[in-house]
């Protein structure tokens, strides 16, 4: 590769994960459950996003590319850990540094208690789930993960009402 | 979607989005990292490459010493033995570069295509070290049968032989029991985990 375009995929790998890196990191958290799993986990993600991006000619949006990236790779290291860490138990959390203590902690434990509970559905439904909370649209999720937008509608559909009565259970 | 629907999600993806994150590792930290994954295969190679050199010097340096029966026997029956590795190893790895498509489905099946490689390439070694096995036990009586008084007048150059020969069978033994434990079980993660994804 020449040094030209080296310096052209860093500048985007740099912009991809300026922008994305957060909802990368949650995606993460979404797959693994202990704090240092979650940070192999982003580590890896960004390092196949980085392996990728001489490759990306641009067939699909960047978002697409990214998500799409991070839900692949994240599915083939949750399986070669140990299973017990794609589960349940608690994770730790970075907290919002911009609101006041109050919000912060009222903020961080809705956080928990939806991340508890998305981590407790299967992964079809957790995928679409963590997709359409960050803001994708069915076309969008479909695209990342090569299924057909009926599918998604009825899945997402699922997991939401699944994701309404874990809640519920947490609460009551 | 209805108005509390909406209401709902537009809640959860406060609550979602209320974790910032982490920052991005750098790209030299990200090199860094390829550069160690790299040096990791060159050395899984150049291990596999030294190991059959090694038996081929071997074959040489005990021909030209022991230009005997048994000698010539054990020298083709390593040649044949690491022409066979050799050509399994190439064949075992075929096709499992790339996954076949771009969806989670064909990363899995890749995934669990490698396992199954894996879990065959375990399967062969403990073939192999059986032929072996096989092969040495009557080998080793032919060879005490023909040089007899030379093995009780100076055992230890056979001692040693035979002693590095069943570290070399138990050290295979525990790597094909460990690599047959850890791909069962990302092969079994992996085949749950495609279920997850038909349901």
């Amino acid at each position: 590769m020449t040094a030209g375009a080296e310096r052209h995929d860093e500048q985007r790998y740099m912009l991809l994960i300026t922008a994305f890196a957060p909802a990368l990191s949650r995606l993460a958290a979404s797959y693994a459950s202990r704090a240092s799993d979650q940070e192999d986990l982003f580590q890896e993600i960004c390092l196949a996003l980085w392996t990728a991006l001489p490759g990306f000619r641009g067939a699909c949006s960047e978002r697409t590319f990214v998500y799409r990236i991070a839900h692949n790779r994240a599915l083939t290291c949750c399986a070669r850990r140990r299973p017990a860490t794609c589960g349940l138990d608690a994770a730790q959390h970075a907290v919002d540094a911009r609101p006041g203590p109050e919000q912060q902690v009222e903020r961080s434990q809705a956080h928990e208690q939806l991340l508890g509970a998305i981590r407790s559905l299967g992964v079809g439904m957790r995928q679409v789930i963590t997709l359409s909370l960050e803001g994708l649209t069915h076309a969008e999720i479909g695209a990342v993960l090569g299924l057909r937008e009926n599918v998604v509608a009825v899945r997402l559909h699922r997991a939401r009402a699944e994701l309404r009565q874990r809640l519920a259970e947490d609460r009551s | 979607m209805n108005q509390a629907s909406e209401r709902e999600l537009e809640q959860w993806q406060r609550a979602w989005q209320a974790d910032p994150g982490r920052i991005g590792p750098a790209v030299a930290e990200l090199e860094q990292r390829l550069a160690r994954g790299r040096r990791q295969l060159v050395l899984v190679i150049a291990l596999e490459v030294v190991m059959v050199v090694a038996g081929m010097a071997g074959v040489v340096i005990a021909m030209r010493r022991h230009a005997d029966a048994p000698t010539l026997v054990w020298a083709l029956a390593v040649v044949v033995l690491l022409a066979l590795a050799s050509a399994f190893a190439a064949w075992n790895r075929r096709g499992l570069l790339r996954p076949g498509g771009e969806t989670c489905r064909e990363h899995l099946a890749l995934a669990r295509a490698r396992c199954a490689r894996s879990m065959r390439s375990v399967r062969f070694g403990r073939w192999l070290l059986l032929v072996e096995v096989m092969f040495l036990v009557p080998w080793g009586c032919w060879e005490f049968v023909l040089k007899r008084a030379e093995i009780t007048t100076h055992p230890w150059p056979y001692a040693v032989r035979w002693g590095l020969t069943l570290v070399a069978v138990i050290g295979v033994l525990t790597w094909a029991r460990r690599t047959a434990a850890r791909a069962q079980r990302e092969h079994d993660a992996l085949a749950r985990l495609g279920e997850q994804l038909a349901e």
